[in-house]
């Protein structure tokens, strides 16, 4: 049995390499990737945790078995967050959401917040955490999944490209939109 | 919580799951650039089908038939061959952004690079005369062809208006009047003894002409102008 220590030296490549050979390699990529996986899953479906840890195990899965068509000109990280994605967002449209447990925490909207000296400053405090939350959660798809990649994953626009598999410019210009709808949301619902 | 990681592990091991094989991947990364290559000469086809089919359309007859340039643009542009070229551009798109980095580019620049590589290959083709063979071919093996796309034989079927074309079939220098079989099939003895003949050729039988002239009675046909239909990058040159 491989033991995690060993592992931490290694690099996503190398691990990647290591797994076709032997399988217990791939656990420790599976460990490295777990919890950001996880609470990347749960925040772009708002899918309780069990129904998450399923959908979890399925993109470990696909993901090994897809291990040759990594391409080593990307990040490891891009290419299984494209792969967590898109097994998300299928599962998704197969399902009906779950709105009432959604994952979005508090340090995260602050990271949004401040990303953007357009925003608004202090509407956070104005509104409420728990009705931001509800206005993220109503945005379309294209919008939510932009700006958990940016301003909560922390991914900069060439990751974010390579995980959606949209041009970087486009990633700009839905970063933008996915802002100021943000903001129309909420002074719709401040107006209210 | 869960240990996903070690249950997933146990799972792969269980099922006896394993990464799919890297030739699996080359190939359908190759079968994207195969069609991108595929549907790019495709799209190099309808242009230069483009090019060949309002290059053989006469544009200074319209008079005759009563209608303005304006007009005459909208009834002579190969909207088959456009749509078709439309058709093949987008799906070349949709090849190039499934190869491994496609996505990467906008669908303006993938888009205008798709066009300016068709137009470049179809100019090609015109100039080499393959897009008159392929005329040919869909003419002779596609029924109602003809009717799909407003081409210079549509423009000169119109005796009635004084526009006429067809193959020679026999000249008679003697009576200065020929035989002609239009497009349509129908036989005609043209008068060319005031006709001025346009082309680098003299008339001979099989020659393809268009004719500009008068309709003198059923199936007679006086010519004022005769012009040999040149095929490819040489039409036009008959005009001269």
């Amino acid at each position: 049995m491989v033991t995690i220590s060993e592992c931490e030296q290694r690099t996503d490549v190398q691990l990647v390499s290591l797994s076709m050979e032997n399988q217990e390699y791939y656990y420790c990529l599976m460990k490295r990737y777990e919890i950001p996986l996880m609470n990347y899953v749960r925040k772009l479906s708002g899918m309780n945790r069990p129904d998450a840890e399923d959908v979890l195990q399925e993109i470990f899965i696909l993901t090994y078995q897809n291990l040759n068509d990594y391409d080593r000109q990307f990040k490891f990280s891009s290419w299984i967050y494209r792969i967590a994605h898109n097994q998300t967002v299928s599962v998704l449209r197969k399902k009906t959401k779950n709105s009432q447990d959604i994952s979005w925490e508090e340090h995260d909207l602050e990271q949004l917040v401040h990303s953007d000296v357009d925003i608004e400053q202090g509407f956070l405090q104005k509104m409420g955490f728990h009705d931001l939350l509800q206005i993220i959660d109503l945005l379309p798809l294209k919008y939510k999944e932009v700006l958990l990649l940016k301003f909560v994953e922390g991914k900069d626009y060439q990751e974010i490209s390579d995980i959606l598999r949209k041009p970087m410019g486009t990633i700009g210009t839905l970063i933008n939109r996915a802002k100021k709808r943000l903001l129309q949301e909420i002074e719709k619902t401040q107006s209210r | 919580m869960t240990d996903i990681s070690k249950k997933t592990l146990e799972k792969i091991k269980k099922e006896r799951i394993h990464p799919k094989p890297r030739w699996y991947f080359l190939t359908r990364n190759y079968f994207f650039w195969l069609m991108f290559a595929l549907t790019t000469f495709l799209g190099s086809i309808a242009f230069g089908m483009i090019l060949l089919v309002t290059g053989n359309l006469d544009w200074d007859i319209y008079p005759y038939l009563g209608l303005s340039l304006p007009e005459a643009v909208v009834i002579s542009l190969p909207y088959l061959w456009i749509v078709l070229l439309a058709f093949f551009l987008f799906i070349t798109y949709y090849n190039f952004i499934h190869t491994r980095t496609g996505y990467r580019y906008r669908f303006v620049v993938i888009f205008f690079i798709s066009l300016i590589i068709s137009a470049l290959l179809g100019f090609g083709f015109y100039q080499y005369g393959w897009t008159e063979t392929v005329e040919r071919q869909l003419r002779s093996r596609i029924p109602g062809y003809q009717h799909l796309v407003y081409t210079g034989e549509n423009q000169w079927m119109h005796p009635e208006k004084g526009l006429l074309s067809g193959i020679i079939k026999e000249i008679d220098p003697k009576k200065k009047s020929l035989q002609l079989k239009d497009y349509q099939g129908t036989e005609w003895t043209i008068d060319i003894n005031q006709a001025m003949i346009r082309g680098n050729m003299p008339l001979i039988e099989n020659l393809e002409v268009r004719i500009i002239g008068q309709k003198a009675s059923e199936n007679v046909f006086t010519a004022t102008e005769i012009r040999i239909r040149m095929w490819g990058p040489q039409q036009g040159k008959g005009r001269r």
